[in-house]
């Protein structure tokens, strides 16, 4: 399928957070959360549609890798969008997001969109953090917040979307350099490397536009 | 029992998508769509789904599901579906491995599936790598099998017999894909399978990794010259430093990578002979010596540093590291063997004939030495030296012997005893003889036989260490005294503080102390061309040299050396302290950044690396290039001045009780939310108009304005309390500034600055509405002059601080608004809301409005009394 866009994200945070498991909730509508399954994937692919345009999401999970300073260094890199997920029935979860926003700073581009995910929001029972510390801490970091579950599929859509438009809306006011691919930001198969950003502006409509001119 | 129910039965569903009768279900409808077309790709791709979830349903809650998919050979199916080539199936059929192999818990349920190869056939099937779905689920699927490898699991994947070993092979491929993340996770593949603890295999892992080991390291050279001549060419603008971070990031990457490569045994020998004999000799050392050959590609000294530095700050594997720094300090160019030449689009190594005259003795070490040359136009190569210098102490590589044996300083580290003795030796030859016969492998042998010379020579004589060693008590007896202070300042600076013995008494080459007092010494020359983070630097490198070297001589000199350049400084800045309207702001900002900004390594790598900039078009902060313009000029030298008297503070161990500077108050300032009396203050009611972000005026707040000797104040009384007031808004009245409003007698514009910072903000932007003109003109002269009285002040403290002479602006008096600090509200509630539950406001305006209350000795009678408010205009929000 042709997309006008690709976006890739990485999702980040402690293990057993339910990363794996928001990736396939996401991508993969087909697997619906079942009380006694926990499935998760480390990449998953999404089509989605953002102001008409058609664009592909690329999620890659980044578990198990962070014994390595080389991989996670450029993991962070090559990343348009990241997710950084705690647990909100696991406080220590919580507590890690300072170290992991730091790295994602060091190593991200500047650019790059964050959005902080307070996931198993079904679990209001072993709740440890207050969805109000999650929005201070995001307000405090400039980040955009929301609580999840995988397993009832709550918001899961938003977070991922959100980040798109998010990550579109910079591309459409020039902060994202779009030919460098180390962003995480592909062109799809339709633009030219040559032509301009927008669709409207693409060579053939300018040549006939200065035409007209003389 | 299972051949009974198999797949010639007719298709029946069960209801429970949870069940071993499902999976059979599953595997009827395979069965009876072998041949995949239009009509059934569908249906296929949905059972291969359906099946990823019953198999992991399985693995937690039924084996018997496990039996039946082996039973049934159903690999074999997803091979021979797979075969078809049909794209949207085979992106299903990776899916459905990826969560096979990610979600298996049980580990018997993983052998079961890695059993009879055909894991191995899937991994060397000819999928479509071009289309980028199949190659993202490939990958993926490759590196979550890397993730299961282990000594145990090893056999399943790597064949010793046949001398396969396709999760390497098939991985090793793709090592240049044009997809960043897929390159990424070969790296990841490769660090996997290397450390996995198998003889057979890592033989195997040893022979198949040359090339692609050799490539990676050419790959660092490629980078390494294109980003030279980067910096060669471009000009140091933004745009230009964002390409030039994404170059250094995929360079330093690189090292990252190649320094865990050198860490796995398996990898250390043949990895460590390319890094040396492709991209440390024949590159950077050669573009420190005088050139011999017109096509030699050469980086420009800065990059050579630049690199040097990074590869010590990120690799910390000995025989590498040492190798590489003796060479560095010892030898003289006979020992480059090699260089590169460009040869059309990429460069090829080419060996070289040894000088024909003698060289100079330790030519490269000279060059680090010339890079602090007074002579310099700027301080362009000696921030890299300084870097450099810098990252020879933070190395891990166990290199202390070394820089002892050249007299620098070095941090003893407790690791240094733990490092594994190198077990190589015999090994290197064998592997070595292995290897196709090369030029570059003798200038290999010849570094690690100087390696060998040096430790010799250092066991059997020291003449290399020309200082006599003082017995280690002087050092512990003198750490008692200030040089404890200093201690905790310079590890305040340092990133990790290792708890560490006692070092050895040192000493300190005189050239390097040299190099390092020039810098000093050159900012005190109003002619420099220093920028202030190479002075920081500087500091830096000097306080760590003092941690380990115990000198008077060179703590004294260098003392007298900071003395001198500070009082230069301070000449230079006491014609303006007066004369100057902005100096106070200048001087507080500049102490405020000093404050906050401190180096940062990883980032002054792609910020520093284009010749240094002069004008703010550049877009660095003052700090990082060269000033521009008056302002700037002595903005640079009250940066100089505050690191100067630092490094000269932490020597001497005095303590900072001056900075930052405090003007003399007798009061705590009041912060938001304190609540004061104001039993004998003056206050002028008014009505605030905050002026928001977007310039229009919001909403309207009734306060009372009140200053004391430097802060403007704005109050709302305290409901439970008569007299006392609750801090809604405190600022310092030096820095407001107020203008009339020319259709409103009655109103004033103010504005309120906040922190010092290079870029102040405004923290009150508002308009002030008082009850008619004459108030509104009183409350003018009390904030110009409040601000008058309050800059004089600071300026005295700094005065006091430069040992300048005072300029009396106006003579400090006694405070006329007495302001007390009270309890926090909450404190008295209890106590006041039972006495005073009907009318607060009552009891609270005859304060206002009658005089008794006050002192009329501190009232200027010039300003009128505040008249009772209209009721209302003080209600509480």
């Amino acid at each position: 399928m042709s997309y006008a866009y690709l976006f890739k994200y990485i999702i980040i945070g402690d293990t057993g957070v339910g990363k794996s498991c928001l990736l396939l909730q996401f991508t993969d509508k087909r697997f619906q959360p079942v009380h006694d399954l926990t499935i998760g994937v480390e990449f998953g692919a999404r089509m989605v549609t953002i102001d008409g345009k058609q664009i592909k999401l690329q999620i890659w999970d980044t578990a198990g890798q962070e014994s390595f300073r080389s991989i996670t260094r450029s993991y962070y890199r090559g990343a348009a969008g990241a997710l950084l997920v705690y647990d909100i029935t696991r406080r220590d979860t919580f507590n890690h997001l300072t170290s992991w926003l730091e790295d994602a700073r060091q190593h991200s581009n500047s650019n790059m969109v964050i959005m902080l995910i307070g996931n198993k929001s079904d679990l209001e029972a072993r709740r440890e953090v207050k969805r109000e510390e999650g929005e201070a801490f995001a307000r405090e970091h400039g980040l955009v917040f929301m609580e999840t579950s995988a397993k009832t599929a709550a918001n899961v859509e938003e977070a991922f979307i959100d980040t798109a438009k998010e990550i579109y809306r910079k591309i459409q006011e020039g902060v994202f350099d779009i030919n460098n691919e180390a962003n995480g930001i592909k062109l799809g198969p339709q633009h030219s490397p040559s032509s301009p950003n927008s669709p409207g502006g693409n060579a053939s409509s300018g040549l006939g536009g200065s035409s007209g001119c003389c | 029992m299972f051949r009974k129910l198999g797949g010639s039965a007719t298709l029946w569903k069960p209801k429970n998508p949870h069940s071993l009768e499902y999976l059979k279900y599953l595997h009827g409808v395979i069965v009876k769509n072998e041949k995949v077309n239009d009509s059934n790709r569908k249906i296929l791709v949905e059972a291969l789904r359906a099946m990823a979830e019953i198999l992991i349903w399985g693995d937690q809650n039924d084996a018997s599901v496990f039996d039946f998919f082996l039973e049934r050979q159903m690999l074999l199916h997803f091979l021979k579906i797979m075969d078809q080539g049909s794209s949207s199936i085979n992106v299903q059929l990776l899916q459905t491995l990826n969560i096979l192999f990610e979600n298996i818990r049980h580990e018997t349920s993983l052998y079961f599936l890695l059993s009879n190869n055909h894991v191995n056939s899937i991994l060397t099937h000819k999928f479509d790598l071009n289309n980028d779905e199949i190659m993202a689920y490939y990958i993926s699927f490759l590196k979550t099998l890397s993730f299961k490898l282990n000594a145990c699991t090893v056999h399943f994947f790597f064949n010793e017999a046949t001398k396969e070993f396709p999760l390497l092979t098939e991985a090793l491929k793709l090592f240049d894909s044009t997809e960043s993340m897929v390159r990424i996770a070969v790296r990841n593949i490769v660090l996997n399978v290397v450390r996995v603890k198998d003889e057979a295999m890592i033989d195997f892992v040893r022979t198949h990794t040359k090339i692609y080991l050799s490539e990676l390291v050419d790959s660092l050279v490629g980078l390494a010259i294109d980003l030279d001549v980067f910096v060669r060419s471009a000009e140091n603008v933004q745009a230009n430093r964002e390409r030039l971070r994404d170059k250094v990031d995929d360079l330093i990457d690189l090292v990252h990578y190649i320094g865990e490569l050198l860490d796995v045994d398996a990898m250390a020998e043949w990895l460590s002979h390319l890094v040396s004999s492709r991209f440390l000799m024949p590159l950077l050392l050669n573009s420190l010596a005088p050139r011999r050959d017109n096509h030699a590609v050469l980086l420009t000294p800065v990059s050579s540093l630049f690199f040097f530095a990074q590869f010590l700050l990120v690799v910390t594997h000995r025989p590498t590291i040492q190798g590489y720094l003796s060479a560095f300090l010892f030898d003289d160019p006979s020992i480059l063997r090699s260089h590169w030449i460009r040869q059309g689009e990429s460069f090829r190594l080419q060996n070289i004939e040894p000088p024909s005259k003698t060289p100079e003795n330790r030519v490269f070490f000279e060059s680090l030495l010339s890079a602090f040359d007074a002579s310099q136009k700027d301080d362009y190569l000696s921030f890299y030296g300084l870097m450099l210098i810098y990252a020879m102490f933070q190395n891990n590589g166990d290199v202390g012997e070394l820089l002892a044996t050249v007299n620098f300083p070095f941090r003893s580290r407790h690791s240094s005893t733990q490092q594994p003795p190198q077990s190589s030796q015999d090994t290197r030859g064998r592997a070595l003889t292995e290897l196709a016969v090369e030029a570059t492998e003798d200038s290999y042998r010849e570094v690690v036989d100087r390696l060998q010379d040096l430790k010799q020579e250092e066991m059997d004589d020291e003449v290399l260490v020309d200082e006599p060693r003082p017995p280690s008590a002087s050092q512990t007896s003198e750490s008692d005294g200030p040089r404890s202070r200093f201690m905790s300042a310079a590890e305040e600076l340092e990133p990790s503080p290792a708890t560490e013995k006692e070092p050895k008494p040192q000493s300190c080459d005189y050239r390097l102390i040299e190099a390092l007092s020039s810098i000093i010494a050159a900012v005190g020359n109003e002619q420099n061309r220093v920028r202030p983070i190479t002075l920081e630097l500087a500091c830096l490198v000097i306080r760590q040299i003092l941690l380990s070297v115990d000198d008077e001589q060179l703590h004294s000199s260098l003392t007298s050396l900071c003395g001198k350049a500070r009082k230069q400084l301070v000449d230079q800045l006491s014609l303006y302290v007066n004369s100057e309207n902005l100096f106070l702001e200048w001087f507080e900002d500049e102490y405020a950044e000093f404050e906050v900004n401190h180096v940062k390594l990883d980032v002054i790598g792609y910020e520093m690396l284009l010749p240094p900039a002069t004008t703010p078009m550049s877009g660095l902060p003052l700090h990082k290039r060269l000033f521009s313009g008056f302002e700037e000029r002595l903005r640079t030298t009250m940066l100089f001045y505050f690191h100067v008297r630092k490094l000269e503070r932490d020597m001497t161990g005095e303590m900072d009780g001056e900075l930052p500077v405090r003007a003399v108050s007798e009061q705590e300032p009041v912060t938001i939310g304190d609540c004061i009396n104001l039993a004998n203050s003056d206050l002028l009611a008014c009505t605030v108009v905050m002026v928001n972000p977007t310039g229009k005026s919001s909403d309207r707040q009734a306060r009372f304005l009140v200053t004391d000797r430097l802060q403007l104040i704005l109050v709302e009384p305290d409901s439970r309390k008569a007299g006392w007031a609750i801090v809604r808004f405190a600022g310092l009245l030096q820095d407001t500034q107020i203008t009339g409003d020319s259709s409103d007698s009655r109103a004033l514009h103010v504005v309120v600055e906040g922190q010092p910072s290079r870029k102040r903000q405004a923290v009150l932007k508002a308009k002030f509405i008082f009850d008619d003109h004459i108030r509104c003109m009183a409350a003018k002269q009390r904030l110009t002059k409040g601000r008058q009285i309050a800059r004089g002040l600071k300026l005295h403290a700094i005065c006091d601080l430069l040992g300048v002479p005072k300029i009396d602006v106006a003579s400090p008096r006694v405070n006329p608004f007495k302001i007390s600090k009270g309890c926090a509200p909450g404190s008295v509630r209890k106590t006041q809301s039972t006495s005073s539950s009907t009318s607060s406001y009552g009891r609270f305006a005859p304060l206002r409005s009658s005089t008794p209350s006050r002192d009329p000795g501190s009232t200027p009678s010039a300003i009128p009394e505040d008249p009772s408010p209209a009721p209302g205009s003080i209600r509480h929000v």
